[in-house]
């Protein structure tokens, strides 16, 4: 038998496996795991011990980890949650716990919620389209075809605006890379469809007096901006091709100004900062002592603040003034030394940086097994070393008031005589930190890991949502941040997200449930009630 | 002599009987109880039997063709039928004799009375569908809901047939189980409806099998075939909003296979051995849990909130009963020596019958909890004979019981076919009285108890409730013979 007829069957059928999205044919983008050698890292990275490190042999930061579900979207009056199994939309009143439940067209993928109304818009992949609900007045569900197939969804901050996109891993539609649609959602909704570079990774809007004048969307080389006022005239966006050094997505931090006209692009193999003038749609370098591990843009300022890790140092500036005159960086040496690492002396030199306040910067590392991190304030330049923790850092999150932080610390091996120590060491755990004090708590879980910290309103009160998959232990802790006296609550179910409601300490808990679950935490009273099953609730005729 | 012999006596004396009366067996049912009078409806001669209880006098009158869906409160009797050829509802007080039948569009075969004097809702049961062989079709497609002499017919759109239906204590809402799905009626309004579907996203769907209102009205809570959740099913009525929310309680370990309502705001639950108390807010914080060393299978609460179990003790022979303060934690449990046979939870009392190498047994539980400590007080009374039947006496707390073979130890009489039992343990009374033949049910009826023997022509003892001695019982016998010929 001739070998022919078979190598055509199977030509077809790789091109039918490969399917309407190409998915078959994308290679995920590198990671940072194991390594063998320096072609395993990503780009401007080198293998040691089989880690891939930057240029001060330690790894990348780690960022918080993604979530592997779609978390619920809050609007003034209500919580909504999407169920991609069932394909629906379930309104939650936190307050009554009364619930709306919505059908949508299959694989919805991403859910927003429009600013300052009880509106979400729902975005379903093989369903391919885009789905309004408005609970505004009398519930209002409106369907918009796309015929394509996107599965990221970013809302402008004045809600007039969608794009929707496929994030760099996602898969293609049609196989078309750098596809993109701008969906203009006050006047119609009508759709422009746009490329934009390969392998899209952030998507940010410029507004101008609180209307979204610009879409941004930073690619693997290059950023693309597209007026939004000449959508339906100008058929190309304006693009702005990166830096070498920028290109690799896994070493590159991006981040925009709270009004999305300045963007920046730091790298932990590159001591340039690239600013992007959105306006004026130009390129600036910035260059810094040093590699950047983290940036981000101070609250409601176009102060920058970037973290050297490699020098020990951190910078801050203002973009514009830094752009024309180098003499305006600041920069103030942050390493510090604390006590209770294994081979002293312990040198920390922070990674990350987190914002407490509008003066103030937390610093810290998770890329080595540090227990101390530092605060810094802008205006006096004054840093002060929290050293008090008892167990290395994982996470640091800071609270709204600025005035607490709870840390979550890693489990490590101990080979320590003391049992007590031992256990400490090799329990879970985290610490409420008051950063005015340096005073800490320390909490330890045991074996369940602290997942998420939700922060009520009234700044007092905190839940930090604990989980243990193997015993099915799943709980949150109800912390009074100013006494520092936690508080167990056990949840039913494996807890996914949370975030706070409108009434002062109280909070929301997702868990995984065939049916759905939601939880609503009193941390004040110490009391939770819990909704399950939204499909029946969809159900009610 | 019995008469349960009559009719072939009857048939062979030639006796002037309307023959087409006795072409269908005459099957004798438990009584309905309505007010104090004892009802039987003998559908295949469409007469309604009434047995007055104080006067002593049996009645019987005609009834509606094809009655079924017997149901009565008081003096109300609600009764479905048809009347030439079309499907009626009819009424009768028993008080007064005042009668009414209201024409019904479509043909049903339960009726399910209301707290309210003038509510029911009538619905077309699986059983009725297909036992009704010779019956124009019934109509399970919708429910009717009366009030008074008006009818609203509310369709059900899905979820299959309805099995029963139970109203929220205040009458304000009926919920009507489907086979797979809930349909709550507001029942002041029943244009105003809501079906509650339970499909599962994977296609398949609970089974509701056992509902409960809780005391205000506000929550219906479901145990269901499917899920070992219960459910629990919130009601909105208010303005022009009526409104339902599905929440499910999970047990903290296993299945829930049973449950008590205790209040507006909590359940008690059994899954295996473990008792726990739900909020029906779903605050998982309020849960209270203990873990039983008998798995039970009856529970009862008492006023003071303490929990009464009786159930089966898997890891050896023995029944275990159990007292649980839930709110504070108190539990004090107990064996019982030999099988568990039945247990009833009555008022705020569990009584076990139980058998052992000596014999039956009835044990009667109550609580007492001193403050700081729960005592489980038993009292067991032995049984000289088997049980056969077993109910609520004349007051909460107080139990009947039907003995075979001569009646309990405390009966010093002669070896008897059947002894009649009225206990009151609250008040330590006890009286019985041996009747001549074997009981197979036993009830109160007005201010007399009685016992129904094992014949299908009906045979029946009553007795004052207050004064239970043989001299002063009563017995009726072959109650389905009389006036086979002619009937009001």
């Amino acid at each position: 038998m001739s070998k022919q007829p078979l190598l055509v069957l199977g030509f077809i059928l790789s091109l039918w496996a490969c399917g309407e999205d190409g998915a078959h044919a994308y290679e995920p983008p590198p990671t940072l795991g194991d390594c063998q050698g320096d072609a395993d890292c990503p780009s401007g990275l080198r293998c040691e011990a089989s880690v891939c490190v930057a240029e001060d042999g330690r790894p990348p930061e780690q960022p918080p980890a993604n979530a592997s579900h779609l978390p619920p979207v809050s609007s003034p009056g209500w919580l909504w949650t999407l169920s991609p199994e069932t394909a629906r939309v379930t309104a939650i009143d936190p307050e009554t716990l009364a619930l709306r439940s919505f059908s949508v067209a299959a694989d919805p993928v991403a859910l927003a919620a429009f600013p300052n109304e009880d509106r979400v818009l729902v975005l379903s992949r093989h369903g391919a389209s885009l789905t309004t609900i408005d609970l505004e007045g009398a519930p209002r569900l409106v369907r918009h075809p796309l015929h394509r197939r996107f599965s990221s969804l970013t809302l402008s901050p004045d809600g007039a605006w969608a794009v929707l996109w496929n994030p760099d891993g996602a898969p293609l539609d049609a196989g078309l890379e750098g596809l993109i649609q701008v969906v203009d959602l006050i006047g119609g909704p009508v759709v422009h469809e746009r490329m934009v570079g390969r392998r899209p990774t952030e998507v940010f809007f410029r507004s101008a007096d609180g209307v979204a004048t610009d879409a941004v969307i930073v690619s693997k080389d290059e950023v693309a901006i597209l007026e939004l006022s000449t959508l339906s005239t100008e058929p190309l966006p304006a693009r702005i091709p990166l830096d070498d050094g920028h290109r690799e997505p896994t070493t590159r931090r991006v981040v925009a100004s709270p009004d999305g006209t300045l963007l920046l692009l730091g790298s932990i193999t590159s001591p340039t900062l690239l600013s992007v003038d959105v306006e004026a749609r130009r390129l600036d370098r910035v260059t810094l002592s040093g590699p950047t591990s983290d940036l981000a843009f101070l609250q409601e300022r176009e102060v920058v603040v970037a973290i050297l890790r490699s020098e020990g140092r951190v910078a801050w500036f203002d973009v514009r003034d830094a752009r024309i005159d180098p003499g305006q960086i600041f920069e103030e040496e942050v390493a510090f030394t604390y006590e209770g690492c294994a081979t002293p002396p312990c040198l920390a030199s922070p990674g990350q940086v987190r914002f407490a306040g509008p003066r103030h910067a937390i610093l810290f590392s998770n890329a080595s097994p540090t227990t101390a991190f530092a605060t810094l304030n802008f205006d006096t330049r004054a840093l002060e070393v929290v050293d008090a923790l008892r167990k290395p850092i994982r996470d640091l999150v800071s609270g709204p008031d600025g005035a607490h932080a709870i840390v979550f610390h890693q489990a490590t091996p101990s080979s320590r005589a003391d049992p007590y120590e031992r256990w400490v060491d090799e329990s879970e755990g985290y610490s409420i930190v008051d950063l005015a004090s340096g005073r800490t708590q320390l909490r330890l879980t045991g074996m369940a890991t602290p997942h998420r910290v939700v922060f009520a309103r009234g700044d007092r009160h905190a839940g930090v949502i604990l989980r243990d998959p193997a015993a099915s232990f799943f709980g949150v802790d109800a912390v009074d941040l100013h006494s520092m006296v936690p508080f167990s609550l056990g949840l039913p179910s494996l807890p996914e997200d949370g975030g706070p409601v409108t009434r002062e300490g109280r909070i929301w808990i997702s868990q995984r449930h065939p049916l759905g679950r939601i939880s609503f935490v009193d941390l004040v009273a110490r009391s939770m009630e819990t909704v399950t099953g939204y499909d029946f609730n969809a159900r009610i005729e | 002599m019995s008469l349960r012999w009559l009719p072939l006596l009857l048939l062979a004396t030639g006796c002037a009987l309307d023959r087409s009366a006795l072409e269908e067996p005459l099957v004798l049912e438990s009584p309905l109880v309505a007010g104090g009078r004892l009802l039987w409806l003998d559908a295949p001669r469409t007469r309604l039997l009434t047995l007055d209880a104080a006067a002593g006098a049996l009645t019987c009158s005609s009834t509606l063709d094809r009655p079924r869906g017997l149901q009565a409160r008081d003096d109300d009797v609600w009764l479905l039928g048809e009347t030439e050829g079309r499907p009626a509802l009819h009424r009768r007080d028993l008080a007064t004799g005042a009668r009414s039948t209201l024409q019904l569009s479509h043909r049903f075969d339960t009726v399910v009375l209301g707290p309210g004097r003038e509510q029911a809702t009538l619905l077309a049961t699986p059983a009725g569908v297909t036992s009704h062989g010779g019956l124009p079709i019934l109509d399970p497609s919708r429910v009717a809901v009366v009030d008074s002499d008006t009818v609203t017919h509310v369709p059900i759109e899905a979820g299959g047939l309805a099995t029963g239906a139970i109203y929220a204590p205040d009458g304000a809402t009926v919920a009507v189980l489907l086979q797979r799905g809930v349909l709550l009626i507001d029942a002041a309004t029943p244009s105003r409806h809501r079906l509650a579907h339970l499909d599962l996203a994977d296609g398949t769907s609970l089974h509701p099998k056992e509902a409960r209102f809780t005391p205000d009205g506000t929550h219906l809570l479901l145990l269901a075939e499917g899920t070992g959740d219960l459910l629990v099913i919130r009601i909105f009525a208010s303005g022009d909003d009526f409104g339902a929310a599905i929440n499910l309680l999970s047990a903290p370990v296993g299945p829930v296979e049973r449950m008590l309502v205790l209040d507006d705001e909590h359940v008690a639950v059994v899954a295996g051995k473990t008792v726990s108390v739900l909020h029906l807010g779903g605050d998982t914080t309020k849960t209270r849990s203990r873990v039983l060393a008998a798995r039970p299978l009856q529970l009862a609460t008492q006023e003071d909130g303490i929990l009464l179990f009786a159930g089966v003790n898997t890891e050896r022979d023995g029944v275990g009963v159990a007292a649980w303060d839930p709110m504070e934690d108190l539990l004090d449990q107990a064996m019982l020596d030999g099988a568990l046979v039945d247990a009833r939870s009555v008022g705020g009392r569990i009584f076990v019958l139980h058998r052992g190498a000596e014999g039956y047994g009835l044990s009667s539980m109550v609580a007492e909890a001193t403050g700081v400590d729960l005592r489980l007080r038993l009292r067991t009374y032995p049984l000289s004979g088997w049980p056969t039947a077993l109910a609520q006496g004349r007051d909460d707390g107080s139990v009947l019981l039907g003995v075979h073979g001569g009646g309990a130890d405390i009966y010093d009489g002669p070896v008897a076919a059947g002894t009649l039992v009225a206990l009151e343990p609250g008040r330590d009374s006890i009286a019985s009285v041996v009747l001549d033949d074997a009981i197979v049910e036993v009830g109160v009826v007005g201010e007399s108890l009685f016992a129904l023997h094992p014949s299908r022509l009906g045979d029946l003892t009553l007795v004052p409730a207050g004064d239970v001695r043989r001299s002063h019982t009563k017995r009726w016998e072959g109650i389905f013979a009389a006036e086979l010929g002619a009937c009001e």
